[in-house]
């Protein structure tokens, strides 16, 4: 700290420009996304309770002795408890241990028939978790094919298409899903793949949504001025679409992916629940709530229904907070926490 | 993401969450009118901004906006303030309005002393203003004009609906309805609309780009303001119909007597119709004065680069450019950022001379700051007339720093 | 080859206005009725005129990015309008476009470098090992730094952004690049560094631009020839020293004196022309400027007037051409 006369403070001098932009923070915009979201308590919630009844229904029967359909037995005289591989001799004897309350042994208790609930529970998880995943990967492939077309090509194509849209989206659901499952009664199909059958339907049903979210996407973006600027330069269609219209339209597909994802288990729950969805033996959180149609049940074994009829409510809330919080935060004009 | 970026974020949103805490205790607990009332420093004035700091707290950093402005509205003048974007000044405007977005955006220092009565010297400190009374003064007392006329008004309500509704909610006269609608056919005539009445009863899209902004200049004179902001109001509008409405300007200044805080980036329409001009460069006014001043003499060499700038009057020779670009926002530093793109700074901005007696302020009178201030900081404002101040460390000999 | 890189021959565009149910063409807005003008390699043209005017339309139109509806675009020889879909594409390259808002005209996901090269890379301009430095190097050229390539849009200002759409369109090697409104978005002092960058490229590499423009000083500092549009037609046209100082069409000297001088003891009378710009669906009839002008007499209400040379080069349209 000098101190220097007056004249020589008013000499020139010559200062190159000082800047920092090399090493500024910056952030991609997917970055951003995932900052906006990550600060978000509720998405952060839904997202621990998915993972851990993900963890739950998958991992947990890894861990877990019984299995899902198993009949466990009581003996008459010992009153010790059997399950189905044991001694057929002893068996013969013993009563099912139909509705037994939550005890050591069986930490939710039996159901009616004498199976296990935590087990039931758990792949009863796997399936309302499976079916959501297939369909809404159904429903993305389809939607986003037809609704790109759509969107594309515009014309009659667009026209034909959002026709069969309309159509489609205007059939009743439950009555088509009666029949689905008195058909496939009839033509006797396994239980098994009746559930792929119905997942299948299931897609094939709401493409709807996602072609009329997708074409709608294009047609906004389209106009833009960075796509008119694609057209200029000259890069072919195919190029266009997948390197600009897609990774634009994106967050709008997985937010959408995500709430049906809830709508869809729901769903299910509640075809399972009317008995059209999936059936006995296998496990589906539907189909364990149907149980509470039976009074005595209802009244006095709340230990059979209540439980899957939570599950339902928690995943379905917490892919809708994920949701949401996917939403705010890739909706670029949200100002604000 | 490298690990030390991690880090910095983190660090932004600790620092970021606690001034959030601290400034929203400091400005909305109830306040009592002893905090807000205050005097004018000068009663001809209509507004008084008082060294202003807005800032903004980003996920990546603390946006210095507005550092340090200090200018005052006189009564029935219009001021003019000029600058780029990035610069400050729709902050500023937003600042007086309380329209920051909160929480990002702050004031964090500084008076708006707002005269609400004429001539008198109370005055209401607009910073400290509970939200209620704010309210009351805005679209009342000061009103604005805002950039892009054709997303000003609501489209689905006429233009009679939108003109009433402002006189409404502010109606401290009482009048009826059938009165209402008579101010607002008024107001229309007012601002040249020539089909008043039947302009009252269309809607926004109805009408071109030019109707539209008159109809705004008509929103903002309902009330009878004292203080009329209006941000960029031509650059949206075409050369002929820009004419018209600065025209109309010129016209509605000789009639009204508030005053007006015009904010563009034009100097033309600067020259046109204010009678003081700022000009402000990253957060600050680097030189204001009257319009003579400015554009006869401009003294900050910003100034004199944007005057050089403008295409016109050059002939094929190459366009002057002041090169390099606007500094980072992000943590501006403390001496002039702007001699990095100067071609005329001088050793002053850079040294850290001490001011004291045998140094280059001569005597403390000269630099007018406190003893230890340093030449390589920013530099004061110094007078070069009455009216005429300029931030710039060559004008150490000619002026008194202020 | 007669040597100009674009020839314009009575360009028209209609857009069709569709009314009721049915959505009938009831009738056109035209928005270019017939224009006329050719570049030479390494000219700057300019085009000027408020909105509606069809300017905009006329730079989109003569590139086939809209649909013609009459007329010729030669450009470099070659006529554009009579090209199959995949010849026009591959032609683009020499055609290029810069846009108006730097804030739209770049996708918000893809990072400079991408949005630079994608179509160099799709054309074939230079090798794919070269692709990367040719992309730096036009970076510099158009003064962006080396580690702006990895950056996304949304952390650059109005400036550095047109910027990369000037690189865009550099990086094909145009003959013909057809600048919109490309400085009109931005800051007083950036505008003068944008229009350094683009007269420099237009000297060190031949380039011919349509500069359409609304604001007459850039105009008049850029341009080697000036023609000015009102409604879809051109109504004056002459080389620019010419043009500024015999303004002969009323239109042209309301333009030229509506613009704010910064010269604050110059508040001269100017002239203000009344009324709005009309719509282009329904011209007005004669002469389409006649509602707004001073000098209307019966004449300019019935006759549409010829677009003729009043002086050698200097080409006018109006019954009552102020005096030269």
């Amino acid at each position: 700290m000098e101190n220097i006369s007056l004249a020589d403070a008013l000499q020139p001098a010559s200062f190159h420009e000082e800047t920092d932009e090399g090493s500024r923070l910056f952030l991609t915009p997917w970055q951003m996304v995932a900052r906006r979201f990550f600060s978000n308590r509720m998405a952060l919630f839904g997202m621990a309770v998915l993972i851990v009844i993900a963890l739950f229904s998958f991992a947990g029967p890894l861990f877990y002795a019984y299995s899902e359909s198993e009949l466990f037995y009581i003996d008459k005289e010992t009153g010790e408890e059997l399950r189905t591989t044991g001694d057929s001799a002893r068996l013969a004897t013993s009563t099912l241990a139909s509705l037994q309350k939550p005890s050591l042994r069986h930490i939710l208790g039996t159901n009616r028939l004498g199976q296990d609930m935590l087990a039931r529970l758990m792949y009863g998880g796997r399936v309302s978790l499976l079916v959501g995943f297939v369909v809404v990967f159904v429903e993305l492939l389809l939607g986003i094919l037809l609704g790109g077309l759509a969107g594309y090509y515009r014309g009659l194509v667009d026209s034909v298409i959002m026709r069969v849209v309309d159509i489609i989206s205007s059939i009743p659901l439950i009555p088509l899903m009666l029949i689905m499952s008195s058909l496939l009664i009839t033509l006797q199909i396994s239980t098994q793949h009746k559930i792929y059958v119905t997942m299948f339907i299931l897609g094939a049903l709401y493409w709807t949504g996602v072609s009329r979210m997708v074409r709608g996407s294009i047609l906004s973006l389209r106009e833009m001025e960075f796509m008119q600027a694609a057209d200029a330069t000259g890069i072919r269609a195919s190029n266009k679409i997948f390197h600009h219209l897609i990774p634009n339209m994106l967050p709008n597909l997985i937010v959408l992916a995500t709430l049906d994802l809830g709508g869809i288990i729901l769903l299910e729950s509640t075809l399972s629940f009317l008995g059209v969805g999936v059936g006995a033996p296998y496990a589906s959180w539907g189909n364990m709530v149907s149980t509470v149609n039976d009074s005595e049940i209802m009244q006095h074994f709340p230990h059979v229904w209540v439980a899957p009829g939570i599950c339902i409510l928690i995943v379905v809330l917490a892919f809708n907070f994920v949701g949401d919080g996917l939403r705010d935060a890739t909706d670029p004009r949200m100002k604000g926490r | 993401m490298a690990e030390n970026q991690r880090q910095q974020l983190r660090h932004i949103k600790r620092f970021n969450n606690k001034k959030f805490k601290e400034l929203t205790a400091k400005y909305q607990r109830r306040v009592a009118p002893s905090e807000y009332e205050t005097t004018m420093r000068d009663p001809n004035n209509v507004l008084e901004i008082d060294n202003l700091h807005t800032y903004f707290y980003t996920d990546v950093g603390t946006v210095n906006a507005v550092s340090g402005v200090t200018i005052d509205i006189p009564q029935g003048k219009t001021v003019g303030i000029v600058g780029e974007s990035g610069c400050g000044k729709s902050v500023t405007s937003l600042s007086i309005l309380r329209l920051l977005q909160e929480p990002q955006g702050q004031i964090t220092a500084g008076q708006l002393r707002f005269n609400p009565s004429s001539g008198g010297t109370k005055a209401l400190d607009l910073v400290k203003l509970p939200p209620a009374k704010m309210d009351a003064i805005r679209g009342g007392d000061i009103t604005m004009i805002f950039q892009e006329p054709m997303t000003t008004l609501n489209p689905v309500f006429t233009i009679g609906r939108q003109l009433d509704e402002v006189l409404k909610y502010h109606n401290i006269n009482k009048l009826s309805s059938r009165q209402v609608a008579a101010r607002s056919v008024e107001m229309l005539e007012t601002v040249g609309i020539a089909n008043a009445r039947g302009v009252y009863k269309m809607y926004p899209h109805e009408l071109s780009g030019g109707m539209r902004q008159r109809v705004v200049i008509a929103m903002a004179l309902m009330c009878g303001p004292k203080l009329i902001i209006a941000d960029e109001p031509t650059t949206a509008l075409d050369v002929t119909i820009q004419a018209q409405i600065l025209d109309l300007m010129r016209l509605l200044k000789e009639k009204i007597s508030a005053s007006i805080m015009l904010i563009t980036h034009d100097l033309g329409v600067v020259a046109e119709i204010a009678d003081f001009v700022a000009v402000m460069y990253a957060g600050r006014i680097v030189e204001q004065g009257t319009t003579r001043d400015i554009f006869h003499n401009p003294a900050h060499p910003y100034t004199i680069g944007l005057m050089k700038s403008r295409p016109s009057n050059v002939d094929g020779e190459r366009l002057y450019a002041i090169p390099g670009n606007l500094p980072n926002p992000i943590g501006l530093p403390d001496y002039c950022f702007f001699r990095g793109r100067c071609n005329s700074a001088v050793r002053a901005c850079e040294t850290g001379a001490v001011c004291g007696t045998d140094s280059i302020c001569g005597t403390n009178a000269v630099c007018g700051t406190s003893a230890g201030g340093s030449a390589g900081a920013y530099p004061p404002m110094f007078a070069l007339s009455d009216t005429h101040k300029s931030a710039c460390w060559r004008h150490i000999g000619e002026g008194a720093a202020l | 080859m007669s040597g100009n890189v674009l020839e314009v021959k009575d360009l028209k565009k209609y857009f069709p206005v569709r009314k009721g149910m049915l959505s009938r063409t009831v009738t056109y807005a035209r928005a270019v009725d017939g224009v006329s003008f050719s570049i030479a390699e390494g000219q700057t043209f300019g085009l000027v005129g408020e909105s509606g005017c069809g300017k905009t339309t006329v730079g989109r139109t003569l590139l086939r990015l809209i649909a013609p509806t009459g007329g010729q675009s030669l450009i470099c020889g070659s006529d554009v309008f009579a090209l199959g879909p995949e010849e026009l594409r591959r032609m683009r390259p020499q055609m290029q476009l810069i846009f108006q808002d730097p804030y739209s005209s770049l996708d918000p996901r893809m990072t400079i470098g991408e949005i630079i090269g994608e179509a160099p890379r799709e054309h074939g301009i230079v090798p794919k090992a070269d692709l990367r430095a040719y992309i730096l190097d036009i970076m510099k050229r158009c003064e962006l730094r080396a580690y702006h390539f990895d950056r996304y849009p949304h952390e650059f200002s109005g400036g550095q952004r047109q910027r990369v759409c000037i690189a865009r369109a550099l990086a094909l090697r145009p003959k013909l690049v057809v600048a919109d409104e490309p400085v009109s978005a931005l800051d007083v002092s950036v505008q003068a560094q944008i229009i350094n960058l683009m007269r420099d490229l237009q000297q060190e590499r031949g380039l011919a631009y349509l500069f359409i423009s609304h604001d007459l000083s850039v105009v008049e500092y850029i341009s080697d020839y000036v023609a000015v549009m009102y409604l879809g037609v051109i109504v004056e046209f002459a080389p620019k020293k010419e043009f500024f100082n015999n303004p002969a069409h009323p239109y042209t000297q309301a333009l030229l004196s509506a613009v704010p001088s910064p010269n604050p003891d110059n508040r001269t009378r100017r002239i203000i022309l009344k009324g709005d710009i009309p719509s282009p669906v329904k011209p007005p009839s004669g002469c389409k400027f006649h509602t707004r002008c001073w000098r209307c007499t019966d004449i300019c209400k019935t006759d549409i007037p010829i677009y003729e040379e009043a002086r050698p080069g200097h080409y006018v349209a109006c019954h009552h051409r102020l005096a030269v």
